[in-house]
């Protein structure tokens, strides 16, 4: 643990492939202990080379930080890290189980040890009916389990994942998410990185975004979502019978076309003080408080318009994700 | 060390899958079946139980048969088993098996996890290394054991000095697994390594063809320069004069014999021999810094048949120069030019051919180092 009690604690993290790419340009990533910390972006964010640069296998340009509380590149610590890379490839001429045994030995744990860990995790990743079958055979759901079986087997306080849903079919995806949520259980860290982002949104505590090099979010998906949080009002409304305005109109107030999405005109303005959107039959009610629906739910009531549900609202990671994407391309 | 030991263990499962290992092994147990079957009796040669007679050397007795018998299964456990099978064919087979381990090695998805754990990248690297020459060690070893226990029980002479084959082998080859390593760290393909490796192995073995070539030249212009020395000083003896009852003197004629101008001829020899020692000096230099494949693999000759026993044929120049075939030995005085060049070529210092050449590999291996632990991944 570093001095200020993080996992991982990277600073001004930069990666040039030469004078024209910029890999990572001034990377600040910090993870607690314990929490399962997801890393998001695009294609071609800098998301493996940052994941890279952290576990020596791409030497940073610069950086500072440090990984478990030692500088970052310090080899000796990497005993107590465990690592699936992005599109992994274990040798084919070893079977799943020889594969667990080989990296826990190159992690420096005793032979016995690493014997009776490997069948453990076998069994935790439900690997047991092809453990003894040569890798080469595998299927990329198989490889991918027998992958989070060697990241685990020297026990590490930090697990590195990139991409471990990566070609998993979903129950695959649903067994290594549990997986997951053990290793947590267990009071490890977990690091993953992925852009599956309904996989990450069920498991991480908290998450940064990467946009072309850059760190554009960085918080728990609360923090992130808080300013997007919202009600949502389901009208009986029927755009057959009455046009949008006649909403205003009995409302009493202004809704102005401000943009269109699907060919149906986004209506928005102020009601009974708070700012609604109009999407077709759906009302956007910006509040996140109880009590703070109650006068529009009044309102509309009062107009006498029928309402089928109201639900609270916050903006998915990918609605962030797609957010924080067209911001960061924009730079 | 429990690093160390997976990666030896994963290397042998690795070549063990590509059977490649147990063929090489299978392949030289067949080598060493085929020399024990061969033998040498006083009337010729036998396979099993099949006898070829070719000549008679009458009844040498027993010792002098026993050591005829010793000098015949080391000969041919050198050339057969160690120049023709060991450092040519056996090197093909450990050359395509060792060349994709670290193309395999540095594939994308593979480095990755190896790298994140506690071993530094030059050590990775270096026990690769190691790791692909102790298999082509150990192949050489169990032939030598094998080598060793047929000379011993067919000839009966116990020469511990056939295991000097296994240096030997293993320096020829990890010159040229230096260079697939090199290729293959900067390529990361197997092919590339292979070819690359083939491309050296073969201009090295025409600057060595060149060399012998050059040398040959010149050991031949030298004993013909020596020889008409000779005969010029046994000129010196003859009567110079005629005789009574007239014709040429003793001199004229064996001038005659030699062409008329022996002066001429030595001047224009020592001009050759002179043009042919300047070609071997610029030859060294260019040989200085390569790795000396032919000379590395003819130092187990150099170790079980030294120069000194070579005995170079007596020359008489009442025999006139001889000049004819020094291509083909038929004779010991045409094989004395083949001799002198093989003289030539062990008197290079073997520390010369080890130092340099391991230099030339040390250089090579360094710079595949250098951008295994430089590069990303």
């Amino acid at each position: 643990m570093s001095a200020n009690g993080l996992v991982i604690d990277l600073k001004g993290v930069e990666k040039r492939y030469g004078r024209k790419v910029h890999a990572l340009q001034g990377v600040d990533i910090q993870v607690h202990p314990g929490e399962v910390f997801g890393l998001l972006g695009p294609n071609g964010a800098g998301k493996s080379t940052l994941v890279k640069c952290m576990l020596t296998v791409v030497r940073p340009t610069a950086a500072t930080g440090e990984v478990l509380g030692a500088p970052l590149g310090d080899k000796p610590t990497l005993s107590r890290v465990g690592y699936l890379p992005e599109h992994a490839r274990f040798p084919r001429h070893l079977t799943g189980r020889q594969v667990v045994e080989f990296f826990g030995a190159m992690a420096k744990m005793p032979k016995a040890e690493c014997k009776s860990k490997a069948q453990e995790l076998i069994d935790l990743v439900g690997a047991h009916d092809y453990a003894d079958r040569k890798v080469g055979g595998y299927s990329k759901g198989m490889q991918q389990r027998i992958g989070i079986a060697q990241a685990l087997v020297n026990d590490p306080d930090l697990v590195v994942l990139d991409e471990p849903t990566d070609g998993v079919d979903p129950v695959g995806r649903r067994d290594i998410r549990e997986v997951l949520m053990a290793i947590k259980e267990r009071g490890k860290t977990v690091f993953v990185n992925s852009h599956l982002l309904s996989e990450l949104e069920l498991i991480c505590d908290r998450v940064a975004i990467m946009v072309g090099g850059k760190v554009v979010q960085q918080g728990t998906i609360d923090d992130l979502t808080i300013d997007e949080k919202h009600y949502l009002v389901t009208l009986d409304w029927n755009r057959e019978t009455a046009a949008p305005g006649k909403l205003a109109e009995a409302l009493g107030v202004a809704l102005k076309q401000e943009a269109e999405r699907g060919g149906v005109p986004v209506l928005a303005g102020d009601l009974g003080g708070v700012r609604c959107e109009l999407h077709g039959p759906k009302l956007k009610v910006m509040v996140t408080d109880p009590p703070a629906i109650q006068p529009v739910i009044d309102k509309l009531r009062g107009a006498g318009i029928v309402l089928k549900s109201v639900e609270p609202k916050r903006p998915s990671l990918e609605d962030l994700f797609m957010q924080a994407a067209g911001e960061g391309g924009d730079h | 060390m429990t690093q160390t030991l997976a990666l030896l263990l994963d290397a042998y499962r690795e070549l063990n899958a590509k059977k490649m290992f147990w063929i090489t092994l299978i392949l030289s147990a067949l080598v060493m079946l085929g020399i024990a079957a061969a033998g040498i009796h006083e009337t010729g040669f036998s396979v099993l139980w099949f006898k070829f007679d070719l000549w008679d050397m009458g009844d040498m007795g027993a010792e002098s048969m026993d050591e005829i018998r010793a000098a015949f299964y080391k000969e041919i456990f050198r050339y057969v088993g160690v120049t023709i099978w060991l450092t040519w064919a056996a090197i093909i087979l450990a050359i395509v098996s060792t060349a994709s381990m670290f193309p395999d090695l540095m594939s994308s998805g593979s480095i990755d996890t190896l790298l994140s754990k506690p071993i530094s990248r030059l050590r990775l690297f270096l026990t690769k290394y190691l790791l692909g020459l102790g298999f082509v060690a150990l192949q050489v070893l169990v032939f030598c054991i094998a080598g060793f226990f047929v000379i011993g029980f067919r000839a009966g002479d116990w020469e511990p000095r056939i295991f000097l084959a296994v240096p030997i082998v293993l320096m020829f080859f990890s010159y040229l697994y230096a260079i697939s390593t090199l290729v293959g760290v900067y390529t990361r393909s197997t092919l590339a390594a292979i070819v690359a490796t083939v491309i050296v192995w073969f201009g090295l073995f025409a600057i060595n063809a060149a060399d012998g070539e050059i040398l040959e030249a010149q050991a031949e212009n030298q004993v013909m320069l020596d020889r008409y020395r000779l005969g010029l000083e046994y000129a010196q003896t003859l009567d110079a004069e005629p005789p009574e009852e007239g014709g040429r003197s003793e001199r004229e004629q064996f001038l005659q014999m030699w062409g008329g101008d022996i002066d001429g001829e030595i001047d224009a020899l020592e001009r050759s021999v002179t043009t042919w020692e300047n070609w071997r000096r610029r030859m060294m230099w260019v040989k200085t810094p390569l790795p000396k494949t032919g000379e590395t693999r003819s130092l187990l000759r150099r170790a079980l048949v030294p120069t000194e026993d070579l005995e170079l044929p007596e020359y008489d120049p009442a025999d006139g120069p001889d000049q004819a075939g020094f291509m083909g030995i038929q004779t010991s005085e045409q094989a004395t030019p083949i001799m002198m060049m093989r003289i030539q070529r062990d008197q290079r210092p073997a520390w010369w051919i080890v130092v340099t050449s391991l230099l030339f590999e040390f250089v090579v291996v360094g710079l595949a180092a250098w951008k295994f632990c430089r590069r990303d991944f």
